[in-house]
């Protein structure tokens, strides 16, 4: 992508006024936050806009008399903004959208999410100890996991540890994702850095804010606001 | 206050400052740190170069650009091994925010030096979500009417040649969200299916991976820098694996050194100024 300086430091200015989220809150993060909203709204917005007139209205004047059904359907969908009184006007798009989107799940959900996954349960990949052993692993994991959210009879007597262990996985398996959560956050700010380093002038309003800030620390001598 | 007592109470400003110069460090003085290829990154790499020239791919642009930090890499370098092999590309988005992403990508993986619309094209957005995806892989040309510069696709060659989900001999989907109804509505149809995720789904893709719903997947920012050693053409990931590595074992030190002070500060209650 080819910077101009212009874009070098607009883009740069706001960048580092996000940073600056890290020193404190500050009118100037603000800005950049609602700026970022703003335009990301603005976008959607566009985007909606140019795919409705692109797909049903060009359409519809070009004498595509179909295209009047999806565009009643959204009109009518508007009604969710009338008086309490008169948003029963809504409820019939919105049955349609609903059904349809779950039919279509549904549709890929028995065989992607339901038959892949007993299926896979059931055959093991390998036979060799070390592939062996992850997938008894896996089975107890799943058996015991599902079990834990059987509650036609409660979690005692034998049932109790078999659940515990359940509870005990899927604990491991949260604690997995909340990990690589964190990490995959981390990979946010990478971007930016080489941006900033190779992009010429870049680097000038990050200067600035951090000169701020270095006058913000003397001035109130480090001390956080409580 | 001991040391243990001021590392418990540590300014996260400082863990903040820190953070940020190790983010920079790599960049200013690369590090050149080994990335191993996970089989995931290798099976979603023998997948593509087992395609023809002019085989024709599918990628999806499902993110916007708060994901694209992460995601973007996995785009390009599989955009950059595709156009080395001499394939075709089709480029859809799912979600509003995709469609400039799609068109950026394409260029700066060089797909400028071919031909628009006959090596490859940007059909823009379609709305629906998961039943605009239904209707795409059933047929495309009944669910898009035009691609993304507004071009009716009876007017775009290489769409002669992609009718449907079948036509494609490869379709890497790219999302920040949910991957379910990507597997849902893509695979099961002989399709390779190839992941592009952030590595918070790297467990969810694991398990689609071993039922065989999908060929491979791109495991975030590390998924991008293993295809770019694979393709022996370095760029923004393998830059990212240094700073990966640096920031995240300080979150491992900063992990050991809280357990240990909050630990020992526990035990000391006068730590805490109590009695």
């Amino acid at each position: 992508m080819v910077d101009t300086l212009q874009t070098a430091l607009i883009m740069g200015t706001l960048c580092a006024l996000a940073w600056s989220i890290m020193y404190k809150l500050n009118i100037g993060y603000r800005f950049a936050e609602d700026l970022t909203v703003g335009v990301m709204g603005g976008y959607i917005l566009y985007s909606i806009s140019d795919n409705t007139v692109s797909n049903f209205i060009n359409p519809l004047i070009k004498g595509d008399m179909l295209s009047l059904a999806p565009i009643i359907i959204g009109v009518i969908l508007w009604g969710q903004l009338l008086k309490p009184s008169q948003r029963w006007v809504a409820r019939a798009p919105l049955a349609f959208i609903t059904g349809v989107g779950s039919a279509v799940a549904l549709k890929g959900a028995v065989y992607g999410n339901i038959l892949t996954y007993i299926q896979s349960m059931a055959t093991p990949p390998g036979y060799d100890p070390y592939t062996l052993f992850n997938f008894i692993i896996a089975g107890l994991a799943t058996i015991t996991s599902v079990v834990y959210f059987f509650f036609t009879v409660e979690h005692k007597g034998a049932l109790l540890p078999v659940t515990k262990l359940g509870r005990f996985f899927m604990m491991v398996a949260f604690g997995s994702v909340a990990g690589s959560s964190v990490l995959s956050n981390i990979t946010f700010i990478f971007n930016r850095t080489q941006w900033f380093v190779v992009t010429p002038w870049a680097w000038v309003p990050l200067a600035i804010v951090a000169m701020a800030i270095v006058v913000d620390l003397v001035r109130t001598g480090g001390r956080k606001k409580s | 206050m001991s040391l243990l007592e001021k590392l418990d109470q540590l300014d996260r400003r400082i863990i903040f400052l820190i953070l940020l110069l190790l983010c920079f460090f790599p960049v200013l003085m690369p590090l050149g740190l080994p990335v191993p290829v996970s089989p995931a990154t290798t099976s979603a790499y023998n997948a593509m170069v087992t395609l023809k020239p002019n085989d024709i791919i599918c990628m999806t642009f499902d993110y916007a650009g708060g994901s694209a930090a992460e995601l973007y890499p996995q785009n390009l370098v599989i955009l950059k091994h595709a156009l080395k092999l001499n394939l075709r590309a089709v480029a859809v988005s799912f979600t509003v925010g995709g469609l400039e992403l799609a068109d950026q990508c394409l260029a700066e993986a060089g797909w400028g030096s071919k031909t628009y619309g006959v090596d490859y094209v940007n059909l823009g957005f379609v709305a629906g979500t998961e039943t605009g995806m239904a209707a795409f892989v059933k047929d495309i040309q009944a669910t898009i009417s035009a691609d993304a510069r507004g071009t009716p696709l009876s007017q775009i060659p290489i769409m002669n040649d992609a009718k449907n989900i079948n036509s494609f001999k490869y379709l890497a989907f790219t999302t920040s969200t949910s991957q379910d109804m990507y597997v849902r509505q893509f695979s099961g149809k002989g399709v390779p299916i190839i992941g592009c995720i952030q590595s918070l789904y790297f467990s969810v893709l694991q398990v689609y991976m071993g039922s065989g719903q999908i060929v491979g997947f791109l495991n975030g920012l590390r998924g991008s820098a293993e295809y770019e050693v694979m393709i022996k053409e370095l760029g923004i990931g393998a830059i990212s694996m240094d700073q990966a590595s640096l920031t995240h074992w300080f979150a491992v030190l900063l992990l050991i050194m809280g357990n240990i002070t909050s630990y020992f500060v526990r035990k000391n209650p006068r730590a805490k100024g109590g009695k």
